[in-house]
């Protein structure tokens, strides 16, 4: 501390309010000179984990430190290990997991909404989004067999066929989800006690939010039109139809707003998926050759498919992939160094939350001490998802 | 894109090439790397996506990759250049990338808790993930081995 007239504010670790983090707030009266996230109090080692694994484990572990989202952080891992072995899942399975990890996004948005609006007051719209996520946990339970982990894409494909009568369950969750952020807007979104404590709080100017690095949500509603369901299209968004949210402000209201607004865009893109879902096998053929002749057949009955011992001692070739994808609190980006063993050499994971911690040093800065929940919330920071 | 960084590094880069699609290896030697950064930076390459060290004990190396891309210039953005470098594993020094780039900031804090890995000039100082009092050699090392717990342990 540099003079006396600082105050140094410790907020923290003691979850909810700061997080499972340590906030150090260096104070001047009651504005915000210095904000110092410490973090690391849920870290679990997964980069560690992974290399004493086998890859089919890894697909398990790669969902834990992000539990709203799992299917974008299993779709990244699964995309960057189809690159080591050099194959692609077939078109339905493409357009299966586009439909997960939409269901997926609006479950996290919801979370992300929900958190920001206990974290200023609105206890009704934390009750109101987190019973929301429930048509979307029981689509994916329909889809996959789980309600949060669901360990659903698997490198060649999807382990399960879409169900029957999936389709108009969904359209129903699609139409009620509309109906909902129509009562959010009034109670919450553009309510005046939200709007007066988030327009103009916790700014991210668009060349600083470019050069700290963060990503999602928190970067487009600094005005940069980054999203990487578009700048490197994968699975079945190139064929889909919908816009990259992007908002100029940059402040904590704008945050919310690109998060709302990406739940309408993630409703259009389900709703494209299911009329555009195409048929054919959901699952690589040259590897379901590779099943014996009793698992193929179960799996071609009931269209799941189990793990097959087969997938045990999966053995990459040598060599390196990278892979990213639009998860729903923004870029996850996996970087795996094979050996020809059955664990990877190296597994990097770095998730969207570990990429915004740096937000919050600059964010705050100038801000009253009585403005921290209203920005942290708009950074919808899930400290499992960057401890890993 | 090869070509153009390739023209930019000059004599900096011990190799520039297309290694995928909207993949690029970049290799340059330790001494260069913040050098490396700032033409890169120019080009309009904004930010760091991964700061990753492998350890590779029976060279005697870390290696350490920077992936590397950009928000503002979308043209860029579909590229992620990889840059890789190597320092000695038992005195593994390196130049901190954060004057040019302040998104590496965590990362090379991470590297740095993980692998051991010192960056000269990255101002923040302490453990980041690992417990104050973690004890142990760095954890993401290839001699550094996992308790198990239950009923093999």
């Amino acid at each position: 501390m540099s003079e006396e007239r600082f105050l140094e504010l410790l907020i923290g670790p003691q979850h909810p309010g700061s997080g499972h983090m340590k906030i150090t707030a260096e104070m001047d009266g009651d504005i915000i000179v210095g904000f110092e996230p410490n973090i690391g109090y849920v870290h679990r080692a997964v980069e560690k984990i992974a290399e004493t694994k086998t890859y089919m484990q890894i697909i398990p572990l790669v969902e834990r430190p992000a539990l709203p989202d799992t299917a974008n952080h299993n779709l990244g891992y699964t995309l960057a290990l189809e690159k080591l072995l050099g194959i692609e899942a077939p078109p339905r399975a493409q357009y299966l997991r586009t439909l997960l990890a939409e269901i997926n996004r609006i479950h996290s948005h919801l979370y992300g909404i929900g958190i920001h609006g206990i974290f200023i007051g609105s206890s009704t719209m934390f009750m109101w989004a987190f019973a929301d996520r429930e048509p979307w946990m029981e689509l994916a339970q329909q889809l996959t067999g789980a309600r949060l982990t669901y360990s659903y894409m698997i490198p060649g494909g999807v382990r399960r066929n879409l169900p029957e009568g999936f389709k108009d369950n969904a359209l129903k969750a699609t139409r009620y989800m509309e109906r909902r952020l129509k009562d959010y807007d009034k109670l919450f979104v553009h309510n005046p006690v939200t709007v007066a404590r988030l327009r103009d709080v916790g700014i991210l100017k668009k060349n600083l939010a470019a050069r700290i690095g963060v990503v999602g949500p928190t970067l487009r509603a600094s005005g940069i039109s980054y999203d990487v369901r578009k700048i490197e299209p994968y699975c079945a968004y190139p064929h889909l139809d919908f816009d990259v949210v992007v908002r100029e402000e940059g402040d904590s209201h704008a945050r919310l707003l690109v998060r709302v607004e990406e739940i309408l865009q993630s409703i259009r893109i389900i709703r494209q998926v299911l009329d555009e879902v195409p048929d054919g096998p959901v699952f690589l053929e040259s590897y379901i050759k590779l099943l014996s002749p009793k698992i193929r057949e179960e799996a071609e009955k009931t269209q799941i498919m189990r793990f097959p011992a087969t997938f045990a001692a999966l053995k990459p070739p040598k060599g390196e992939a990278t892979s990213r994808v639009e998860a729903a609190r923004g870029e996850v980006f996996y970087y795996i160094v094979s050996d020809g063993s059955p664990q990877p050499y190296r597994f990097r994971m770095v998730t969207p939350s570990f990429r915004n911690v740096v937000a919050f040093k600059y964010a705050l800065l100038g801000r009253r001490l009585a403005d921290i929940p209203a920005v942290y919330g708009s950074l919808d920071y899930f400290p499992p998802e960057a401890d890993r | 894109m090869a070509g153009s960084i390739s023209e930019k590094l000059g004599d900096l880069a011990t190799q520039v090439s297309a290694v995928s699609p909207g993949r690029l290896l970049i290799t340059v030697d330790a001494s260069n790397i913040v050098e490396t950064a700032r033409r890169l930076h120019e080009m309009g390459f904004d930010h760091v996506k991964s700061v990753t060290g492998t350890d590779y004990p029976d060279e005697n190396r870390l290696e350490v990759v920077y992936h590397v891309s950009s928000f503002e210039n979308l043209d860029l953005a579909a590229f992620v250049l990889q840059i890789k470098t190597s320092v000695n594993r038992f005195d593994p020094n390196l130049p901190s990338v954060t004057g040019i780039w302040p998104s590496a900031e965590y990362l090379e804090r991470e590297a740095s808790d993980l692998l051991g890995i010192r960056f000269e000039g990255l101002s923040a100082k302490g453990r980041l993930l690992l417990p104050e009092t973690f004890a142990g050699g760095p954890p993401l090392r290839k001699d550094f081995k996992i308790r198990t717990e239950g009923i093999d342990a």
